[in-house]
């Protein structure tokens, strides 16, 4: 069926667009949390640079920092959902509130979903690239701490 | 020699409207192996001095030049990358790595210098040991009392085998017993190592130990005693 064929393909847009708002809000999040722990670690990033730790390792930090956050929270995502599908997978999602419709387009009313592991590295590599992005703007506020303002050494 | 040489050095901040003169022309030189003491009251400029000693922070007009390099020439990394190599700094508030072990704590500087492992294995337990802390290589700072941690501070200073070390009011958070052994660790680092040591300080008994004592008032200096 052409109408079948086009929604499958128009799924699969949805998806990207819909994984794009999330990796859109995931940015912001990222971007707050590691805003908020150069915020709390002034004074010991002042420390680093008064005593010499040179701004492109502590960018180099900031950036890690965040890159590592955002693969935990990455992968503890994709073993969620991949558990949740296998579940889903055993169990079934019954559609038959729908069935109908379904039916009509020539699908089961139960639909069994199974783990994607190109998605899951798709979204690894993008939650990854998503960390890096994140990371530029805290890491860039880092940077540019004054040792000695960071420091509160004046009287 | 001299390891500090400070020529008619002027500090202003301005703050909206106002410029406040936080030095005033000062000139100063510290010698290898001194034992020096500022004081004056707060505002005086002690701080201040220090952070434009120690390249934190960047004079209005005037030159500081620590062993024979003029610093004000200095900017972004090649000025981090001097203060690595050439001065130690001790701070009131000790500035540990919470997370780092005591030894990795110390280790950490010379990693930044590219030392290698075995090398920095070896020196922070020769400056843990000197510290009478040997036996809390592997604590936490929050394990540690204030006048460990100030000890722990020193040793990281002297790590990275700085031409002296800046102190800025290092014995303010401890109590009298602690202040006394920091004082003699500093001494005999002083003695032992030819260390130069310029402290900022309120404490009486900071001051007893000196050798020089430099006194600052509004941004100048009132007097300069050697003893």
């Amino acid at each position: 069926m052409p109408e079948v064929t086009l929604i499958e393909e128009n799924m699969d847009t949805y998806m990207y667009f819909f994984m794009l708002i999330v990796l859109t809000a995931l940015i912001f999040g990222i971007v707050n949390t590691m805003l908020m722990a150069v915020l709390e670690r002034v004074k010991e990033l002042g420390m680093l640079m008064a005593v010499g730790m040179n701004k492109f390792r502590v960018f180099n930090m900031i950036v890690l920092e965040t890159v590592m956050l955002s693969v935990t929270g990455g992968v503890i995502g994709i073993i969620i959902a991949n558990g949740v599908v296998l579940l889903l997978y055993r169990k079934g999602i019954d559609l038959s509130l729908f069935a109908e419709g379904i039916e009509k387009m020539g699908y089961e009313t139960m639909v069994y979903p199974l783990p994607d592991p190109g998605m899951a590295v798709k979204v690894a590599l993008m939650v990854l690239l998503t960390g890096i992005i994140a990371a530029i703007y805290p890491a860039f506020r880092a940077v540019r701490l004054k040792p000695a303002e960071a420091l509160h050494l004046d009287n | 020699m001299k390891v500090i040489e400070i020529k008619k050095l002027v500090k202003k901040y301005t703050d909206a409207e106002i410029t406040v003169n936080a030095i005033n022309g000062i000139d100063l030189s510290f010698d290898r192996g001194e034992f020096t003491v500022i004081v004056g009251p707060s505002g005086s400029g002690k701080t201040t001095l220090l952070n434009l000693m120690g390249g934190l922070d960047a004079p209005t007009s005037g030159e500081v030049i620590i062993n024979v390099s003029p610093i004000n020439d200095l900017k972004g990394n090649r000025l981090i990358d001097f203060r690595l190599h050439n001065i130690g700094f001790v701070f009131q508030a000790y500035n540990l790595i919470p997370v780092l072990t005591a030894g990795e704590n110390i280790e950490f500087i010379m990693e930044l210098q590219g030392k290698p492992r075995d090398e920095r294995r070896r020196r922070s337990t020769e400056l843990l040991n000197s510290v009478g802390l040997i036996d809390r290589i592997n604590s936490r700072p929050s394990k540690l009392s204030g006048g460990q941690q100030q000890r722990v501070a020193v040793a990281r200073a002297l790590a990275s085998k700085p031409g002296f070390i800046l102190a800025d009011e290092p014995t303010a958070n401890l109590d009298s017993v602690s202040t006394e052994n920091l004082l003699e660790l500093m001494e005999r680092m002083n003695r032992e190592e030819k260390m130069t040591f310029i402290f900022s300080t309120h404490d009486a008994r900071v001051v007893k130990k000196a050798h020089r004592v430099i006194t600052l008032e509004d941004g100048m200096v009132l007097s300069d005693v050697r003893i």
